[in-house]
């Protein structure tokens, strides 16, 4: 099917490349700027505060615009299609477990390193992402049985 | 007149000293001191809650039966009276508080019948408050109660009870409560007044919902008067709600029923059209951004939508609720004990125990239509599946013209396709196409002679081009799609066919060419532009009209919006982009007029090309748009969730060189 052929052709392209690495730049400013403006409105500087908020809220524009065009090509974290709930989660779940590796290897990886605080951060957050992980399997079944209702 | 046994005593500030008041105070004072907390705002919205909490609790009192008729008044003075023919309100005095009961309901926090505890009382923002806010945050307040022959009055300040009377009235058998106040400008500020057309809106809603009563409105500032009356209740307010599309199914479905003490009632209308318009309410009050109920409403739809549409073996797959969802209206009415709402926005429920009563109740009702063999019930499923096809055609179209490299060839076979299919309702698809002042825009710029050859490129219905009726002597169009150029031969002197890309006209044919938002939908409109300036004699001029950003900082929002509601968008143009170009393309003497007008969202996204995940998206755009858009971009949210836009049009002249 054409549609096919041609959202294949345009995953293997330079521009969905760019859009993935953009689409993570993006998302991390939009954290950066939220904590920055919480900062500033510690340090007394509410203009600065303010500022970052609205840039906040604009990168959140950005950020989600990015996906509206990911989205169609999968999952920029999996490679999984996405779009309606059952690929979603499907993705979700893909992307989930793929960290959970990640964080086994980065927790032995800073223990070895003496860095023993950070290795208990990324067993903690291993915890948390367990529960995600189990949320997004049962929504899931859920949705295999019954449309997601 | 006689005056109450015990007066209260009162200092110059209007506070009384008593044993009783403090109690008393304790309420009002908690009210006045956060008043968001109770009403949500002391903007505009807080005060007509003010107002509607008495209507309310007037139709509470015609739900129980003893009261038909509500009449509210707005006065020249800026206060407004709400006036029942019910039983009245309790008068004579409460068995432990030794004060009249009125005065009680009127004083105190936790004294209202509705009450149910602090949970309802914040999640459902002021509704069932009780009197006490509305005469904790009003300047001053009168009640008025007839009862047992008796009209008793009594008059309130900022909350705090003041002189009370009781006048026997033998040869009256009036009965009922008013209520008239004035909102505290201490609280609300000066700057707001009540609508009329909010208010009466609203009366209009629950007359619908409380098929039977008389709500009357009369507005003493502007003479303007109003009754509301219905006998059809849900049918004849989704008949109401769809009175200006093509219905499918004649006669509403109608569902009434309830499971313990939630009662469901429900009127549901497909329609040709393809945005669903759900109006939604739980006890009687509008959840605009819908919730578990209308969730119940959608899962119902689907479960028996798919059990009687879905033929074995069907290859299409699933019917979806975006499907079912297609063109229909539907007005869905809760009544249920302790709604939970959003706390965010309050007009969302989340009480999912509603949505189980709800798909059960409906389940049962759509059942037994569709399970009925009848005229009606074909008609709706076959409009379903004709949206289900739509759905996966469309994806299978959209697909390549959002993603394949720019191919002029395959978007024109997608342009032709989606505007012959859009010109069946062409003029109605949006606000800007007929506006008239933009129209004029155009014309006001033409400065060719009235002898001249015009031609109107991509025409359309040739509306543009037709407003050139008398300012130039001939009068083209060209077009790719037949059913648009059906509609252009009615306006202009000749229509044709063709391509901008690759236009059939000698060099140097026409003295103006015109056009009106095209190019943001061409892959490569140096082409077109370059095609123009061909077929335009030297000298001869270029005007065309394009929605652009307002600037830097709403151009990715805005993007975003066009792209969900055209999937050809392909082209965001900054007003200076469009300038630029047309100077590299060979034009001169580039001159550019500002438009700015209102265009209606929800009409705009009304359209087969349009997603319903997209016009859900759009929607959201527009309720989550960053501060920054919002300070140059006007647009404005109704409280139903309607949008209005304030679309920046820009309009070009440019001249071929001579």
């Amino acid at each position: 099917m054409l549609s096919e052929t041609t959202s294949l052709e345009l995953k293997e392209s330079r521009t969905v490349k760019n859009l993935i690495e953009l689409f993570a730049r993006e998302a991390q400013a939009l954290i950066c700027y939220r904590r920055f403006a919480s900062t500033a409105r510690h340090e007394g500087l509410p203009a600065v505060a303010e500022m970052f908020e609205r840039l906040a809220q604009n990168q959140a524009v950005l950020v989600e615009g990015h996906l509206d065009f990911l989205r169609m090509v999968g999952d920029p974290l999996s490679g999984l299609p996405l779009g309606h709930t059952g690929a979603n989660l499907g993705a979700a779940l893909a992307g989930e477990d793929a960290s959970g590796d990640l964080y086994q290897l980065a927790s032995r990886t800073a223990e070895g390193e003496g860095l023993v605080d950070i290795a208990s951060w990324l067993q903690s957050t291993a915890a948390s992402k367990r529960l995600h992980r189990q949320r997004i399997s049962e929504a899931l079944t859920r949705s295999q049985e019954t449309g997601g209702r | 007149m006689e005056f109450s046994a015990q007066p209260h005593r009162t200092d110059a500030s209007g506070h009384t000293y008593d044993e009783q008041s403090v109690v008393v105070l304790s309420g009002v004072e908690a009210i006045r001191k956060r008043p968001s907390m109770y009403i949500g705002s002391t903007g505009a919205e807080g005060m007509h809650h003010l107002l509607f909490e008495l209507v309310e609790n007037a139709v509470d009192e015609f739900l129980a039966g003893h009261c038909r008729n509500i009449r509210v008044v707005l006065h020249a003075d800026g206060s407004c009276a709400v006036t029942d023919d019910g039983r009245g309100i309790p008068v004579a005095l409460h068995p432990r508080e030794n004060r009249p009961t009125a005065e009680i309901l009127l004083t105190d926090l936790h004294s209202g019948g509705k009450f149910k505890g602090d949970a309802y009382y914040l999640s459902g923002g002021v509704h069932g408050l009780g009197l006490t806010c509305v005469n904790a945050l009003s300047e001053w307040l009168t009640l008025q109660v007839w009862r047992d022959r008796v009209h008793y009055s009594q008059e309130f300040r900022r909350g705090v009870p003041g002189r009370e009377a009781r006048e026997p009235d033998a040869t009256s058998s009036r009965r009922g409560t008013s209520i008239r106040f004035r909102p505290d400008r201490e609280i609300f500020g000066g700057e707001h007044e009540f609508s009329y057309e909010k208010i009466s809106a609203r009366l209009r809603e629950l007359a619908y919902l409380n098929s039977g009563v008389t709500l009357l409105i009369e507005d003493e500032r502007g003479g303007l008067g109003t009754e509301h009356h219905s006998t059809s209740g849900l049918v004849g307010f989704v008949e109401s709600v769809n009175r200006n599309r093509a219905v499918i199914n004649q006669e509403p479905i109608y569902c009434r029923g309830a499971r313990g003490e939630t009662v469901v009632e429900a009127a549901i209308q497909w329609t040709t059209s393809y945005a669903e318009e759900i109006y939604s309410f739980v006890n009687s009050v509008r959840t605009s951004r819908g919730g578990s109920h209308v969730e119940g409403l959608t899962r119902a739809l689907t479960a028996v939508v798919n059990r009687h549409a879905a033929a074995p073996g069907d290859a299409l797959g699933e019917i979806t609720p975006a499907d079912i969802l297609e063109g229909l209206g539907a007005v869905l009415s809760v009544r249920a004990a302790g709604p939970q709402f959003d706390s965010q926005a309050k007009s969302r429920l989340v009480s999912p125990e509603v949505a189980d009563v709800v798909e059960s109740v409906l389940a049962d009702a759509l059942s037994g239509f569709f399970a009925e063999p009848s005229e009606s019930a074909r008609r709706v499923l076959a409009r379903v599946l004709d949206a289900q096809h739509a759905r996966l055609a469309a994806r299978r179209m959209a697909a390549p013209s959002r993603y394949s490299p720019q191919d002029v060839a395959r978007s024109l076979e997608i342009y032709r396709k989606q505007f012959g299919i859009r010109s069946k309702n062409w003029h109605d698809s949006c606000r800007w196409l007929t506006d008239d002042h933009l129209l004029s825009a155009h014309v006001e710029m033409c400065a060719v002679g009235p002898q001249a050859r015009m031609l109107d490129v991509c025409c359309g219905s040739g509306i543009v081009g037709g407003s050139f009726a008398g300012r130039v002597g001939y009068r083209v169009g060209l077009d790719i799609t037949p059913e648009m150029r059906a509609l252009a031969g009615t306006r202009l002197d000749e229509v044709r066919e063709g391509s901008v890309y690759e236009m059939s006209f000698e060099d140097n044919s026409f003295d103006l060419v015109v056009t009106r938002e095209v190019l943001h939908l061409l892959p490569q409109p140096r082409r077109p532009l370059s095609e123009i300036l061909r077929v335009l004699r030297p000298g001869g001029q270029l005007i065309f009209g394009q929605t652009v950003p307002y600037g830097e900082a709403d151009a990715a929002w805005m993007f975003r919006i066009f792209k969900k509601k055209q999937p050809l968008f392909c082209n965001n143009f900054l007003a200076e982009d469009l300038e630029q170009l047309l100077g590299e393309c060979g034009f001169r003497n580039v001159e550019i007029r500002e438009y700015l007008q209102w265009e209606d969202i929800d009409l705009w996204i009304d359209t087969h090309e349009t997603s319903a995940l997209h016009r859900q998206e759009i929607r959201e755009l527009y309720y989550n748009a960053p501060e920054d858009v919002r300070e140059v971009h006007p647009f404005e949210v109704a409280p139903d969730g309607k949008i209005k836009d304030r679309w920046r049009w820009c309009i070009y002249s440019a001249r071929k060189p001579e």
